[in-house]
């Protein structure tokens, strides 16, 4: 079941209840996108996404295709695997070993349990291209920090709660660094800007520092 | 091609940005909307000069600015109430009033002093600023770096381009005024119409009463991304949820028990409770107030408030 509030003059927030609902939702707005007219944007969240239309949008319309959604909700379109380079070495990962300490591991089992994991786009936002993961092995769940950091430097790879992200650009952050990566999840001179969409699947790839810093190289 | 005139900035104060109507679109992958602080005072502005209704804007808080015209051009300045003189004119240093279109000759240089009340003010001029979009807009953005000069706000030295009117164009067109009921007391005491939504029912009706029943103060705060207020705070927020989309006007009760009501540059998605939205028509009404000033809310519907919402835009012409 999917529920719908209008939460202000041009957007409605559609809610869902079910695991398999909430699964459904990148799905959904792709769905609504399509079958749509007057629609400026779909932000797809955890358990909510928030459809944002205009003047001309009929309300009527996003309450009929989410129910015609419902009823196809078994259809399921495949998204893509990503690979995501990163480097764990402790020139790059500030926190890593505060992290291991936390969690009575070693460093490398910190390493080996982030980069086993196979993550999944849950939502993004918060600023451009930060891309929640989930599917962070239980085992690494920190909170955030107490006091968060005033910058922390773009292709930062972190941890937190039960969610790991590379951060886009420089930012003030709370999440533990435990990696940097060397691609950017936000550019406005690309098509499309965010490589990742909600719904994808991710994988960390391991670099060594050598790799790291010869990353984009064509000369090797 | 038409030739262009510059625009010198040669003082910016607090804080000048380049608006239009906002980044639209892009939410989805983190981008905020941005633009006017308040659209109802950008509006009239572009109204009072027949631009269209998506021509860049200068946004300029607290006033205090000084700018350099290069060619004779008609401009609007429109929102905070803001001294306005030609240095020209020193002599016979006639004040002129905002909220109407200004005739500007060549060489001139406006000076802008402190907004006396409201806290925004916005200058157009006739045919628009000659600007590159980024993500189908021109809006200044310093966090995201979009937008003119990357981002950043304006500062002294810098030009912006404008279009060249022969001088016949120019004396055909009449001074426009915006007529007196249209133009906003920003001294009043302002009431937020809340549109109850997302989390408004896990809060207690205690706690929603005491939301409703007292009048808060501006804080100084607050920015374009979120007005923070100040009062009696509530206890016992309920607990932060999932994260979600935040919605232009959204009311967010942190842990502190004290409401924070998220503007145009607000961050895209957020975790913290909220109450529902207020109306889009009275957050630009609240952008306009200093720290300090007194508001309250009360409780609408949304299709009260959507009503409000579609006649403002028929009336300034905002639907394609």
């Amino acid at each position: 079941m999917y529920c719908i509030d209008y939460v202000n003059e041009d957007s409605v927030l559609v809610s869902s209840i079910s695991a398999p609902h909430c699964q459904a939702l990148p799905n959904l707005a792709n769905f609504l996108k399509n079958q749509l007219t007057n629609i400026t944007d779909i932000i797809v969240a955890s358990d909510t996404l928030l459809c944002i239309g205009n003047s001309q949008t009929q309300f009527e319309s996003i309450g009929i295709a989410v129910q015609q959604f419902e009823v196809q909700l078994s259809k399921r379109t495949n998204h893509q695997v990503f690979d995501i380079p990163v480097c764990y070495a402790e020139q790059l990962a500030p926190d890593i070993s505060a992290v291991a300490q936390q969690l009575q591991l070693s460093v490398n089992q910190v390493i080996e349990l982030h980069k086993q994991g196979i993550y999944k786009v849950k939502m993004i936002g918060f600023m451009p291209g930060f891309t929640y993961l989930s599917g962070l092995n239980p085992q690494l769940k920190l909170p955030r920090k107490s006091t968060p950091v005033s910058k922390v430097p773009a292709g930062s790879l972190a941890i937190a709660e039960d969610m790991s992200a590379v951060y886009p650009s420089d930012s003030p952050g709370g999440w533990h660094i435990i990696g940097q990566s060397p691609i950017k999840l936000f550019d406005k001179h690309l098509n499309p800007m965010c490589p990742l969409t909600v719904g994808d699947q991710v994988r960390f790839v391991e670099l060594s520092y050598k790799e790291f810093l010869s990353y984009g190289d064509s000369s090797d | 091609m038409t030739k262009a005139a510059s625009l010198t900035v040669l003082r910016s104060g607090p804080q000048m940005l380049v608006v239009d109507q906002g980044r639209i679109g892009f939410q989805h992958i983190g981008v905020s909307p941005g633009g006017p602080a308040d659209k109802h005072a950008f509006n009239w502005a572009n109204r009072l000069l027949a631009n269209p209704v998506n021509s860049p804007a200068l946004e300029i808080t607290f006033g205090g600015a000084k700018l350099h015209f290069e060619q004779a051009c008609q401009i609007a300045v429109c929102g905070a109430a803001v001294p306005l003189s030609f240095e020209i004119n020193k002599a016979n240093n006639k004040p002129i009033a905002t909220w109407q279109s200004i005739d500007v000759e060549a060489g001139q240089t406006l000076h802008m002093g402190a907004s006396r009340s409201g806290l925004r003010a916005y200058l157009a001029i006739q045919g628009g600023f000659i600007l590159n979009s980024e993500l189908h807009s021109v809006s200044s953005s310093p966090k995201q770096a979009l937008g003119p000069f990357n981002g950043r706000a304006l500062k002294q030295n810098d030009k912006l381009l404008y279009s060249i009117k022969s001088a016949k164009q120019l004396a055909s067109t009449p001074v426009k005024q915006t007529p007196h009921q249209f133009i906003p007391n920003y001294k009043e005491h302002l009431k937020l119409a809340l549109i109850p939504g997302y989390q408004f029912h896990a809060f207690s009706p205690q706690q929603r009463q005491q939301i409703l029943q007292q009048d808060y103060q501006i804080s100084e705060l607050s920015d374009r991304m979120g007005v923070r207020l100040k009062g009696i705070a509530i206890k016992n927020v309920p607990q932060t949820k999932e994260s979600e989309a935040i919605a232009l006007g959204a009311v967010q009760i942190p842990p502190n028990g004290l409401p924070i009501i998220l503007s145009v540059d607000r961050q895209t998605i957020g975790g913290y409770p909220k109450l529902g939205c207020i109306s889009r028509l009275d957050l630009f009404a609240l952008n306009q107030r200093h720290p300090k000033q007194s508001i309250s809310f009360y409780v609408s519907s949304v299709e009260e408030q959507r009503q409000r919402w579609l006649t403002f835009e028929n009336f300034f012409s905002l639907v394609n």
